[in-house]
C-alpha cells in the first residue's frame, strides 16, 4: 500500500468521502490502463 | 472524436518482432510485475462509479499497455468497453470506429495518420506508433527514412496553429458534445442521455492524462514545435505534448489537444480546464500530480471547475488548517509570486486565494520502483 495526497475542490465532507475520492484514482488507474496512457 | 485513443494508441499490428521487443523490454527493466500486480477492481472497490463488468475491464486493461494490439482484437475490446453504453436502451449507442475510420475523420481537418513498418518499430515507443503530418509532409515522409526511435510525426500548417488546439474541427465537435439543450448548455445529447446511476455523486467524472512524444526535426517541425529550452542546439529532438479527456460515464473521449512541450506554457496549462471543465460546477477532472501546481487549479477555480489531483508533495501537514478529519482537512492557498512565462492578465485573473481540501489515502502499489499507475 502506498498512500497519496489528494488536492480537490470538493470541500463537504459530508457529501464527499475521503475513501470515495480514492475510489476516484482507482477508476482513472483502470482506464490509463485501458487507454494505455 | 469518440475513438481517439483507440486511433492513437492500439494501432499497430501485432508481430512476433514486436512482442519479442516488449518481452525483452520488460525483461530488462523488471516491470513484468507490474501487470502481475495490478490490483483487482472489483466492483464494491470501485462503488460509486460506474464499472457494470470490471472483470472484462481489467482483462483489457491488462494487455492494453502492450503496443502490438492485433485490429481485429482490438476491435472487440472496444466494443467490449462500450458494451454497457450500447446495451443500454435509454443511452444512445456509441459507435466504435475502426482506425481507419478515424483517419478518415482526421483527414478533413488535414491531420493524417499512417503506420510505420513493423519491423521498425522501437518497443519503448510502439505505444504511439502511428505517424501524423499534413498533407505536404505526408507525401514526402514515406520514401524518408526516419530515424527509429521517431515514431511520431506531425506538423501544423502554420495558418492553423493557433487553431488546433483541439483536434477536430468545430463542426464534429459540436456533433459529438456542443449541442446544447434546454436547461443543460453546452451537454451533448449522450451526455444528457446518460443514466444517473452512471454518475458519480451526480456528477461526469472527467479523467485526463497525457504523454509526451517526440517528433522528427525537419525545418518545419523546429519552427512549430520548438525544443525545450534546456536543451542545446544541435541535440534532442522536438517535443509535443498531447493530452486527452475520457468521461467515465459514458466511457468516450470527450475531448484532445496537442501543444509544443516548450512553448504557451501558460495556454496550454489554462486549456486544460477549459477541456475538462466546460461544464462549469458539474463536473469533475480527476488529474495526475502534473497539474497538481497552483496556476492550473487557480485557472481551473476561475472557470468554475471541480477537480482532483495527486499532490506533487507527498508530505502534507494535516495538523494546519481546517481539519475534517483523519488525513483530511481544508487549506487556503496564496497567489505566489508571478512566474516569468505567465501572462500578466492571466496572473491578475487569478484570485488571491484559492481554498482546497488535501486528504490523503491509501492505494495498492503494483511495484516499487516504477512510476505509479496513479500518478
Amino acid at each position: 500500500m502506498e498512500t497519496l495526497v489528494v488536492v480537490t475542490t470538493l470541500l463537504d465532507e459530508q457529501v464527499y468521502d475521503k475513501e470515495e475520492i480514492g475510489d476516484l484514482y482507482r477508476q482513472r488507474c483502470m482506464w490509463s490502463w485501458t487507454f494505455a496512457l | 472524436m469518440h475513438c481517439l485513443g483507440v486511433a492513437v494508441l492500439g494501432a499497430p499490428p501485432r508481430t512476433p518482432a514486436a512482442s519479442d521487443a516488449w518481452a525483452g523490454f520488460f525483461r530488462r527493466h523488471r516491470c513484468d510485475g507490474l501487470k502481475r500486480g495490478l490490483p483487482c477492481l472489483s466492483g464494491a472497490v470501485c462503488c460509486g462509479l460506474p464499472c457494470p463488468d470490471c472483470s472484462a475491464l481489467l482483462s483489457t486493461a491488462r494487455e492494453a499497455f502492450m503496443p502490438s494490439y492485433d485490429p481485429v482484437r482490438h476491435r472487440r475490446d472496444c466494443d467490449r468497453a462500450l458494451a454497457p453504453s450500447a446495451s443500454t436502451p435509454t443511452c444512445p449507442s456509441p459507435i466504435s470506429l475502426t482506425g481507419a475510420d478515424v483517419a478518415r475523420a482526421f483527414a478533413a481537418a488535414d491531420v493524417h495518420f499512417w503506420h510505420q513498418p513493423p519491423g521498425r518499430l522501437h518497443p519503448t515507443r510502439g505505444l504511439v506508433g502511428v505517424a501524423v503530418a499534413r498533407r505536404s509532409q505526408r507525401e514526402s515522409l514515406p520514401g524518408r527514412r526516419l530515424p527509429q526511435r521517431h515514431l511520431v510525426a506531425r506538423a501544423v500548417p502554420p495558418a492553423r496553429r493557433q487553431q488546433q488546439r483541439h483536434l477536430l474541427p468545430r463542426p464534429r465537435q459540436d456533433a459529438c458534445r456542443g449541442v446544447a439543450a434546454p436547461g443543460l448548455p453546452g451537454r451533448s445529447p449522450l451526455e444528457q442521455q446518460v443514466p444517473s446511476s452512471w454518475l458519480w455523486r451526480g456528477r461526469h467524472v472527467h479523467l485526463v492524462d497525457g504523454l509526451v512524444v517526440s517528433m522528427p526535426d525537419p525545418p518545419e517541425n523546429q519552427t512549430s514545435l520548438p525544443q525545450p529550452p534546456g536543451q542545446q542546439p544541435g541535440w534532442g529532438f522536438p517535443l509535443l505534448r498531447l493530452v486527452l479527456i475520457v468521461v467515465a460515464g459514458h466511457r468516450l473521449c470527450a475531448g484532445a489537444g496537442l501543444w509544443p512541450l516548450a512553448r504557451q506554457r501558460d495556454r496550454r496549462d489554462s486549456a486544460v480546464p477549459h477541456l475538462a471543465g466546460d461544464h462549469a460546477g458539474r463536473d469533475i477532472a480527476v488529474l495526475d500530480r502534473y497539474y497538481a501546481r497552483t496556476s492550473w487549479w487557480r485557472s481551473a477555480a476561475v472557470q468554475g471547475g471541480h477537480g482532483s489531483a495527486v499532490h506533487q508533495r507527498r508530505s502534507c501537514d494535516f495538523s494546519r488548517g481546517q481539519r475534517l478529519g483523519r488525513d483530511d482537512h481544508v487549506v487556503v492557498w496564496r497567489r505566489p509570486e508571478r512566474p516569468d512565462w505567465m501572462r500578466v492578465e492571466a496572473y491578475e485573473a487569478m484570485p488571491k486565494t484559492l481554498t482546497v481540501r488535501e486528504v490523503r489515502v491509501r492505494v495498492p502499489s503494483p511495484v516499487s520502483g516504477w512510476r505509479p499507475w496513479w500518478s
